[in-house]
């Protein structure tokens, strides 16, 4: 899936979610569209880590890489994918730098 | 907190949460009572207002934050009229950065331009405004404010207008009951969602007068027949071993000086959410962890009707009315017979001495007879299954003085 998202952009939780880890998921309400949507182990940790503030992709596939038994070219891949379509949903939002 | 009265269902996020709950109990959600006043004097509220007292902004902020480390995602700001409070947007601002899905419940009197924007701004979930008809003068004799109805208005369009979701939503009584059409046709021209709900609480200090406000039976099938207001909810079998309806459970109800309560009706101490902590006080107090527990199977009489299914009972009508919160009483008895005549078609036939009151037998395809429960070896009834003597005088003295239902 190409998601036109490089690795030098910034990601962030946007403001217009609400949000909570339970039992282990993260549990995300998009406002705008009343939808609710809960997210696996590795997608809850990537959240967490977007919780306090934004991260690049970079970041984020080098703590995903650490954490979980995965190479980096797959986690890189699935984790542009999840951020694709997390942005596209409205949770979260994507800055591609200057 | 009743079960299934209302006459129209909406599907949201809270029904969604039902499946996420890690255990059966798990509280998901919480209400806020922040304001102990309100800028109407609605005849139908059970609420009295200005005894309790409110915490102030940091205490609020305090619940808050544990709150969001239980793991409660929906908070419901109400009051009273939560936005006469100084801070109310601070609150509501300090919710949205824990990341909680706000609704907010309010009469919309105080709303203005800059507060429907900075609502819209901090992506508010919903906005819960009570509206009681399409007629001006209706609303304004409910609310006994003149000029409450246009504010009310003024406060949907000022909402919509920022992009904030809105939901009106009014208790059927006598004074309203009627003028579906043009309620729901108003409603739609705002933009707006709607509730309606034929549930009238008596007062929390006993006062039975607001009973007087329900509809009669008539009224009651009309409305939920009704095209506009017929909910897609059927009603399901009640295990014995399920819970009787929300109170303590899954839920947190805070009251505006930090008691905490089973649910808005139930006027039970389980603890204070400063003093004692909110987690601790869920987890640990003795009453909240009945209440709780309380099964189906713990009702010494409504456990063995076979009109169970049909039945919205609430644990602090029943005590109003009959002084004891595990019992059958006459509302709740009643509902449940014209419950089973809109969900089957045809009224429930009563063979023998109609009591008017549960526990009800099917003899046969909806032929009933009502039976009196002995003892029956069920658990003692708990403490606060009964009201405060304080309470059993009031509502005396208020039955002997409200007019015949």
């Amino acid at each position: 899936m190409t998601t036109g998202i490089s690795m030098e952009a910034r990601v962030s939780q946007s403001s217009r979610i609400a949000a909570r880890v339970v039992d282990g998921k993260a549990v995300v309400v998009i406002i705008d569209t009343q939808a609710l949507h809960t997210l696996n182990e590795v997608g809850t940790f990537v959240w967490e880590l977007l919780e306090e503030s934004s991260r690049s992709v970079s970041e984020l596939v080098d703590s995903v890489e650490a954490s979980f038994e995965v190479e980096r070219t797959r986690a890189q891949a699935d984790l542009l994918s999840f951020l694709g379509q997390m942005s596209e949903l409205g949770a979260l939002e994507v800055e591609e730098a200057a | 907190m009743n079960a299934p009265t209302n006459f129209r269902a909406r599907v949201s996020v809270m029904k969604l949460l039902d499946s996420l709950r890690p255990e059966p109990h798990f509280p998901m959600s919480a209400m806020v009572e922040v304001a102990d006043r309100c800028n109407e004097t609605c005849v139908h509220c059970y609420q009295i207002q200005g005894q309790k007292g409110e915490l102030d902004t940091d205490e609020w902020r305090t619940i808050f934050d544990e709150l969001a480390e239980m793991g409660v995602l929906v908070l419901t700001i109400s009051g009273g009229e939560p936005t006469l409070r100084k801070d109310f947007l601070e609150l509501v601002a300090y919710a949205r950065k824990k990341r909680f899905a706000v609704k907010l419940f309010t009469n919309g009197l105080n709303m203005t331009q800059p507060v429907a924007s900075r609502l819209g701004e901090l992506a508010v979930q919903e906005v819960q405004i009570s509206l009681y008809s399409h007629d001006p003068q209706v609303h304004d004799g409910v609310t006994c404010v003149p000029g409450s109805f246009d504010k009310t208005i003024k406060s949907v369009r000022l909402l919509r207008a920022a992009n904030v979701p809105v939901v009106l939503k009014t208790p059927v009584m006598k004074l309203n009951a009627g003028a579906v059409d043009e309620y729901v046709a108003l409603v739609s021209s705002l933009g707006a969602d709607y509730m309606m709900d034929s549930t009238i609480d008596p007062r929390e200090n006993g006062d039975a007068s607001p009973e007087a406000l329900r509809v009669d039976d008539d009224t009651y099938l009309e409305t939920r027949q009704h095209e506009q207001l017929a909910s897609d909810r059927t009603f399901e079998e009640r295990p014995l071993k399920s819970s009787v309806c929300g109170a303590c459970s899954g839920h947190v109800h805070i009251e505006a000086n930090g008691e905490m309560r089973p649910c808005t009706q139930l006027q039970v101490p389980v603890g204070h959410a400063l003093t004692d902590g909110v987690r601790h006080a869920w987890a640990h107090n003795e009453a909240g962890r009945s209440i709780r527990e309380t099964t189906w199977e713990d009702l010494h009489a409504c456990r063995q009707c076979d009109l169970r299914s049909f039945c919205g009972r609430c644990f602090a009508t029943a005590r109003a009315e009959v002084g004891d919160a595990l019992a059958p009483y006459p509302s709740a008895c009643r509902k449940a017979r014209l419950n089973y005549q809109v969900e089957r078609g045809v009224a429930p036939r009563i063979t023998g001495e109609d009591r008017g009151l549960g526990p009800y037998r099917e003899l046969a395809e909806g032929e009933f007879e009502s039976f009196a429960v002995n003892d029956d070896g069920s658990r003692a009834t708990p403490l606060w299954a009964h009201p405060p003597e304080e309470l059993v005088q009031l509502r005396l003295r208020s039955v002997s003085a409200s007019p015949e239902d």
